[in-house]
């Protein structure tokens, strides 16, 4: 088993490493003098030369590389071009985006999950039909168009809920969650459409199984046969696509922090891109990459403790 | 009584006309169909479909609602909003379609030849097309789309790079699983070189999967066309892109609702109408799977 | 002459699929007495299997069942989901086939063993686990307790098929329905099952309705043999009696396929030519005409019906007995 494990985490750390050399190699692809970033408009050659060496720009790249990775794992991920500490605004974001995504995933998970289990269930009927074309159109509405329309509706119209902004949890819980409830749900429509078209999927593969079958030959209530054999089954399987759904859920929230108007660390992915920030760029497409391979690492072993054929070592097979 | 069948047609004709049969009998595919060509003729025609030209401004009707002149209003320089759309759906059949075909392109060679020599060749393949897919679509494509600088077919570009990392998971385990099948052993068995066994074995079976795939990479080439234009990173204004009229609507929110409603109400409609397709097609070539 | 535990009159079922109808079961009666092994012979594909699951009703929902299934006075077909609930596990048992597929493989096997005795003998948990272990030495499971925590892939084939059976007969059922128990297992194997399932019926006087396309299985274990081809009976009777005089040319055919060491057959094996009829129409006249040695008009132009030719042994066909 630790091997296991092992193996695993060692694999995430050369595609995290791999990834972080993308994301470097990136940054520099990117056109526009990154001096000029960091001098603030000011074009004068000397202040420009000057920017040039206290940076180390001129350096070869791989040096330029090393240096930075260097510095990355003691926690320094150099400072923008204002001056600000990368990391500080990083961690000051990150919480933000966090919390969107947790809340988006709640939102996803408990409309998708059932939703798929009873359209699996009532296969062929109006409900089944109703679900998957929701599911469906739910797989078919940008992120952003759904946050102007809900915006328009609830905030606009009905003035129900805040436009945008962010208020801290500690703060003020209840004017956080206002803020918080409709990027939520923006965020959680597209998950839950995939969660509840995987777990439909996976429903209708258990319910036709032989220990399905075995289960009524046993005289069990439909209930138990469904709810504990069969679901059982379906949820260790859509598991695999929680992790897989965590990359989509991340660039949502790039565009749903830009139009609900979110400080997150979404909209930090945006921002750095238009204002040429290297140093910003790199480490927050850095941060990134790391969480999401961090995640889905914790998705994949979670998913072997839970299935049992993998947590158990087989004893012997047939 | 057994009767025997007069049958001119070769087994593969005969499943084709099975196929189409299936398909027809299936209103939503059908009718999904329909809207992807509609889509795609009005926007090869757009000339003669769109009632006004999209560029063409009309002070006296700025941020009008619906009327017989507009019908769908106008903005805030007083452009027709139909027109624009119907115009902006080039940009978003040309990026899904062209993006779509890029990948397909580069994904399922390599994928193949990953698949089917393993190895060390493999090896590589498998663990970049891994790195890359630790970045979300979207992501890339923003990535790439701002490394290249905007424009529609840098956009187009950067969607058709970012598809690619998927596509080659699938192809490279379609062709895993198919280089086992009997067939293929019969045939390496028999002296088959390999450009015939890749040819004439293995990618014909996974045409269907293919298809399907890329009928599902389409739509969200369509909707990253319209991320990536509502960022500023692809068609750049006053060129109509259903991404860029929704940014443009962004100010208006409160005045003119319905400029932000309309042009996304095209990407729904388009997004669906294959993605309807891409099911429907599912359903038809592979029937195995329950659904 | 004790009741019948089990009486099956006309039973019909069809299936409504996409190429047409598919008549799997047509005109099949049968009946079976207390503590009697019953075995039903016949190729894939003839009916066995459906037969056995139209009792309790698990077939798909693309099934129509039609005839008459008693038990014990009540009548199955038909019967409301809390009585077949009832019936299901308790009076009436299943052992399937593929013994790993048929059991949850997220689920310890003392779960899935403990649940029958808990949904239908409202045991505690406690209470169903000793059972359950006293279950799985019944059936000869070794070192029961550490086993009765265990998942289905940590045991081996005829292990899990064991375990299929202590599942069975948990609620002492008064009919265990055997559906190809032993096909799915190795040779050596076989014989265990058997074994037990030979024990089992002289110690808890369990009625066992065997479906096996086996004729050896069938010789070992069976008192009364009934042949399916092409979902219809097409003989019956006690089990020496069969083998000794066997009266439809299929029986026959069957009977001289079995390949026996020592024999000399020029070196080939017997096989019966031809195939299985489609089962798609009902063809009006009997259904292995095409593949019969002693086929003429008669066969071709009408369907046999089930006539006693020897004392207690009934067959469907124009030209029975041994040539």
């Amino acid at each position: 088993m630790a091997v296991f494990i092992g193996r695993k985490v060692g694999a995430a750390l050369i595609v995290v490493f791999l990834a972080s050399v993308i994301v470097f190699a990136g940054a520099r692809a990117l056109p526009g003098d990154p001096a000029l970033a960091y001098a603030a408009e000011d074009r004068d050659p000397e202040v420009l030369a000057e920017i040039r060496d206290k940076y180390g720009l001129d350096d070869p790249v791989p040096v330029q590389y090393v240096r930075w990775v260097g510095l990355a794992l003691q926690g320094d991920l150099g400072t923008d071009s204002r001056g600000i500490p990368v990391a500080e605004t990083i961690v000051t974001r990150i919480p933000l985006t966090l919390e969107l995504a947790t809340l988006a995933l709640l939102i996803g998970a408990l409309v998708g999950i059932p939703a798929g289990v009873i359209a699996a269930v009532r296969r062929g009927k109006a409900s089944d039909y109703a679900a998957t074309t929701v599911a469906l159109l739910g797989l078919s509405v940008p992120h952003f168009w759904l946050g102007l329309l809900m915006i328009i509706v609830f905030a606009v119209n009905l003035g129900w809920l805040p436009a945008g902004g962010y208020v801290p949890f500690r703060e003020d819980p209840i004017g956080n969650l206002e803020h918080m409830l409709m990027p939520a749900i923006v965020l959680g429509t597209g998950l839950s459409a995939v969660l509840m078209r995987q777990m439909r999927s996976a429903m209708l593969t258990s319910l036709g199984a032989d220990y399905v079958r075995t289960a009524r030959a046993k005289g069990l209530s439909e209930r138990a046969v469904v709810g504990k054999h069969a679901l059982r089954n379906s949820l260790i399987t859509v598991t695999t696509v929680i992790g897989l759904q965590l990359g989509a859920l991340i660039s949502g929230a790039v565009i749903t922090e830009q139009i609900f108007g979110i400080a997150g660390f979404g909209r930090l992915t945006v921002d750095s891109i238009a204002q040429r920030d290297y140093a910003l760029l790199q480490g927050v497409v850095l941060v990134a990459a790391v969480g999401y391979v961090v995640v889905n690492l914790l998705v994949d072993l979670s998913y072997s403790l839970i299935n049992p054929r993998i947590r158990v070592a087989g004893g012997r097979s047939a | 009584m057994s009767y025997v069948e007069a049958q001119p047609l070769s087994p593969r004709a005969r499943r084709r006309r099975v196929m189409r049969r299936r398909f027809l009998r299936r209103p939503a595919a059908v009718g999904s169909l329909v809207v992807v060509v509609s889509f795609v003729l009005a926007a090869v025609f757009a000339r003669w479909v769109a009632p006004h030209p999209p560029g063409a401004t009309d002070f006296d009707a700025i941020l009008a609602g619906p009327s017989r002149e507009h019908l769908l209003g106008t903005d805030e320089l007083g452009r027709d909003t139909l027109s624009r759309i119907i115009w902006g759906a080039r940009a978003s059949i040309q990026a899904g379609f062209f993006a779509t075909m890029l990948a397909m392109a580069v994904a399922v060679p390599i994928g193949l030849v990953g698949g089917y020599y393993r190895g060390k060749v493999d090896t590589v393949i498998a663990r970049i097309t891994d790195v890359l897919l630790a970045f979300p679509f979207l992501i890339l494509a923003v990535g790439l789309a701002a490394i290249l600088g905007p424009s529609l077919l840098n956009a187009t570009l950067a969607l058709g790079i970012a598809a690619v990392p998927p596509l080659i998971r699938i192809s490279r385990g379609e062709t895993l699983e198919l280089r086992e099948e009997d067939y293929v052993r019969a045939a390496v068995a028999n002296g088959a070189n390999d450009g015939v066994i890749l040819g004439r074995h293995i990618l014909p079976n996974m045409t269907s999967t293919l298809i399907v795939q890329a009928t599902l990479t389409i739509p969200a080439a369509i909707i990253g066309e319209a991320v990536l234009s509502f960022l500023g990173l692809g068609v750049q204004p006053p060129t109509p892109s259903w991404g860029v009229m929704l940014n443009a609507a962004q100010p208006y929110l409160s005045e003119a609702p319905q400029l932000a409603v309309y042009p996304g109400l095209a990407i729904v409609l388009a997004a669906l109408a294959f993605n309807l397709l891409g099911d429907g097609l599912r359903d038809v070539l592979d029937p195995k799977t329950e659904r | 002459m004790n009741e019948p535990l089990l009486e099956i009159e006309g039973l019909s079922v069809r299936f409504e699929t996409d190429e047409g109808t598919v008549h799997a079961v047509d005109g099949m009666s049968l009946a079976l007495a207390p503590a009697q092994v019953l075995g039903i012979v016949g190729e894939s594909g003839c009916g066995k299997s459906v037969t056995a699951m139209s009792m309790l009703s698990l077939l798909p929902s693309t099934a129509r069942v039609s005839g008459s299934v008693r038990f014990a006075g009540t009548e199955l077909l038909g019967a409301s989901k809390a009585k077949l609930r009832q019936i299901r596990g308790r009076e009436i048992s299943f052992v399937f086939q593929e013994p790993m597929t048929s059991l949850n493989p997220v689920l310890r096997i003392g779960h899935q063993v403990g649940e029958v005795l808990r949904e239908h003998l409202g045991l505690s948990r406690s209470a169903a686990r000793a059972r359950t272990i006293e279950l799985l030495d019944l059936v000869h499971i070794p070192d029961p307790e550490r086993r009765v925590d265990e998942y289905p892939h940590q045991l081996s084939g005829g292990m899990r098929q064991r375990v299929m059976i202590a599942m069975a007969l948990a609620c002492d059922p008064k009919i265990l329905i055997a559906d190809e128990p032993t096909t799915a297992l190795d040779v050596t194997i076989q014989a265990g099952i058997l074994d037990l399932l030979r024990e089992l019926r002289v110690r808890l006087g369990t009625a066992i309705l065997l479906i096996t396309h086996n004729l050896g299985v069938v010789a070992d274990i069976a008192d009364r043999v009934v042949v399916m081809y092409a979902g219809r009976k097409v003989e019956e009777a006690p089990v020496t009696e069969l083998f000794a005089a066997p009266q439809h040319p299929y029986t026959i055919g069957l009977l001289g396929a079995i390949p026996r060491a020592g024999q000399a057959h020029n070196g080939r094996l017997r096989e019966i030519p031809g195939r299985v009829p489609s089962l798609s129409e009902p063809p009006g006249y009997c259904a292995f005409a095409d593949r019969c040695p002693r086929a003429d008009e008669l066969t071709r132009s009408q369907v046999p019906e089930l006539r006693e030719v020897r004392p207690d042994h009934a067959v469907a066909c124009f030209h029975p007995g041994q040539r």
